[in-house]
């Protein structure tokens, strides 16, 4: 057995946050912090000890994961913490905050349960596509180390026996940015109410749905399928807020906060994070919007605003304010007061909700007919109770709605929508749990 | 494998009632006692418990009734009648109000808003009647302190009233506070007079309740008019 390896508090290698994450350190508290959840179900029952090693295996090619996050006098910095963290039998109430002393420190969970290997990250760590690229590395891991199964690896399964690339590790956001930077000023959106959830409980529901049916209705009204995912999410909000008695808010737009990955735009390979964001949706104030007119609303903001330049200068603004000189001397107790004040007036107050899609998924065939499904969740946002998240795999669409409110209204309208439209959907989802929590 | 017969989505095997609208699974081809597994085990993550407000309520009592305690003990031991409270009681007194003002809304955080105010503002009232009651002159309580306090409980209960109501756009609400505080000021100068005993006619509270009239009458206009509301968004935008 390799001798391991351990680092003196001095020895400690240590990284700089990447632009995105400079945020999360700063809203998370002990009842919040940005989680987000992968999963692979297999075929056969997960054996803990050979995931152990697997993971212990995977985390030598993502030494950026295995961190904790530290408080500088200036910046929040990242740690590198010796070892893997526990493995643990899944629950039924995941993507709470991540417990340090619980983690041995580290900022991902991995659990397990019968066919299941479920993942949780801080977002501090990376976003989906990072997260997506673990997970498919530690399976792999696993499967080579269960079955003997030679997956072959690339980009996005990385092989675990060479070191990571330094542009594995970087921080893209400086690297892409321009010059000119854009302005974040954006009107406030409709927000969903509701009776408040047990505050260690998110309710999450998972449609099932074939993909070749979605994107076929997409296909019909000539968008894609995230466009059109987008344009019913904002159509079921639309009926909730058409029953809103409170005059202020019924008047307000419904946006959509929907990712976006920079990897492929910019040619970045990191595993941090390096993704963006825009903000669809309609202004109900101004009349109705059918269902097509509503995707194709959508597609046209995503299209104006998904360009690299478009892109590139809404970051850019971030990556500047970060490496302002005078910024960069402020105490960061003073940093956090003003970002805090500034993440409330411009974060989750600008959209209703978000859709995360991270597209269709391909494993090689060695790979696949090990891996039978893959899920995608969203842990709480900071102000918004209800989001979405989607996988496609194989041949099917796995929808995930996370929701911190009891009334399940956003999902019920989502995917009885679906069905009227002649997409057929299972379900399933995690309530009869609920109760475990009385 | 059943639909649910309120919003015609299948229903995952697992699934004993929908998820989307509760209405109970009934199938006849399947078994009642079918038992399929979960896609989520039957265990939770519990973490580090907060106080309850219960637990809360007993440090803030405890952390009240600390000083008090001491300074009732040194006055009843140091005063020059022995066992007789003098200053301590006004220390009794503020640390009753400031327990009024902590505990009810950690016991009772249901309670509305302003039922909250109204009762801090009666602890308030009670203080000072202790205070009067202590140097033995109830004349600047009764004529100006309490109605002073009173008034000002009644503008903070109507203020949070129009805050909270959802009925009213934020124009209207800024509209209504400042007829709220131009009648305050108005019970003011009653008060004052009154307590000097030769109020006749308002003089320096026109002053302030003019001003704040006209602005409240503007408001309710500009609220009413959604055209001039986006025109002055628009020329005032910041």
């Amino acid at each position: 057995m390799a001798k391991k390896e351990k680092h003196t508090k001095k020895e400690r290698k240590w990284y700089r946050l990447d632009n995105a994450a400079t945020i999360y350190p700063v809203m998370s508290n002990r009842s919040w912090m940005a989680m987000f959840r992968l999963c692979a179900t297999l075929t056969e029952e997960v054996d803990k000890d050979i995931l152990e090693e697997a993971l212990r295996s995977t985390v030598t090619r993502f030494p950026t994961m295995t961190v904790r996050v530290r408080r500088g006098f200036f910046w929040h910095y990242l740690e590198h913490v010796d070892g893997i963290p526990p493995v643990t039998l899944d629950v039924a109430n995941p993507c709470l905050p991540v417990n340090k002393k619980e983690n041995n420190g580290f900022l991902f969970r991995v659990r397990y349960y019968k066919c299941r290997i479920a993942l949780e990250f801080f977002h501090v760590l990376t976003d989906g596509s990072g997260g997506m690229c673990f997970l498919k590395t530690l399976v792999a891991e696993y499967l080579r180390l269960r079955y003997g199964t030679d997956v072959p690896r690339g980009a996005t399964i990385m092989d675990c026996s060479q070191p990571p690339r330094p542009e594995e590790l970087e921080d893209s956001f400086p690297k892409f940015s321009g010059k000119v930077p854009l302005a974040r000023g954006e009107s406030k959106a409709y927000h969903l109410k509701g009776t408040k959830e047990h505050k260690e409980f998110m309710n999450i529901t998972t449609g099932i749905i074939d993909s070749a049916a979605v994107a076929r209705k997409a296909k019909e009204i000539g968008v894609s399928v995230t466009h059109y995912l987008c344009a019913v999410l904002i159509q079921s909000i639309a009926d909730i807020q058409r029953k809103d008695r409170r005059r202020g808010p019924r008047k307000k737009p419904i946006k959509i906060c929907v990712p976006v990955n920079l990897r492929r735009i910019f040619g970045s390979s990191t595993v941090r994070n390096f993704s963006s964001y825009v903000n669809p949706g309609i202004e109900r104030k101004y009349g109705e919007y059918s269902l097509a007119e509503t995707a194709k609303i959508v597609q046209h903001q995503m299209g104006l605003e998904t360009t690299p330049q478009h892109l590139r200068a809404k970051f850019t603004a971030n990556v500047q304010a970060e490496t302002n000189p005078l910024i960069r001397m402020v105490p960061l107790f003073v940093k956090i007061m003003i970002l805090q004040i500034v993440y409330r007036a411009t974060g989750d107050v600008q959209t209703t909700s978000t859709i995360s899609n991270l597209g269709i998924v391909n494993l090689p065939e060695e790979m696949e007919n090990h891996v039978e499904r893959l899920d995608f969740q969203l842990g709480p946002l900071f102000q918004n109770k209800v989001t979405c998240a989607a996988v496609s795999y194989k041949d099917k669409l796995y929808i995930n709605f996370t929701r911190k409110l009891r009334e399940s209204d956003v999902e019920r309208g989502f995917f009885t929508r679906l069905v009227e439209e002649g997409i057929p959907v299972t379900i399933e989802s995690n309530m009869s749990e609920r109760s475990l929590m009385e | 494998m059943s639909y649910c017969v309120e919003c015609g989505v299948k229903l995952a095997d697992s699934e004993k009632s929908c998820p989307l609208c509760n209405t109970r699974v009934i199938n006849p081809n399947l078994p009642d006692n079918h038992d399929t597994a979960r896609p989520y085990p039957s265990s939770v993550e519990r973490q580090m418990r907060g106080l309850n407000r219960r637990e809360l309520a007993w440090i803030v009592l405890m952390m009240l009734l600390l000083p008090v305690g001491a300074t009732l003990i040194i006055d009843l031991l140091t005063g020059t009648e022995s066992f007789k409270l003098t200053w301590s009681v006004y220390v009794l007194g503020a640390g009753a109000m400031l327990g009024v003002w902590t505990l009810m809304p950690i016991m009772f955080p249901k309670i509305k808003p302003y039922l909250h105010i109204a009762v801090d503002f009666l602890a308030i009232a009670g203080f000072l009647a202790v205070i009067a009651f202590q140097l033995g002159d109830w004349k600047w309580c009764t004529h100006i302190a309490i109605p002073i306090t009173a008034a000002t409980g009644v503008l903070a209960c109507v203020v949070a009233l129009i805050v909270r109501a959802k009925v009213l756009t934020p124009m209207t609400k800024a509209s209504v506070v400042c007829a709220s505080l131009g009648l305050y000021i108005l019970a003011l100068e009653v008060i004052i007079d009154f307590s000097q005993g030769w109020f006749s006619q308002i003089s320096w509270s026109i002053y302030a309740i003019v001003p704040l009239l006209f602005l409240s009458l503007l408001l309710f206009y500009v609220s009413r008019k959604p055209g001039l509301m986006d025109e002055l968004k628009r020329r005032l935008f910041v």
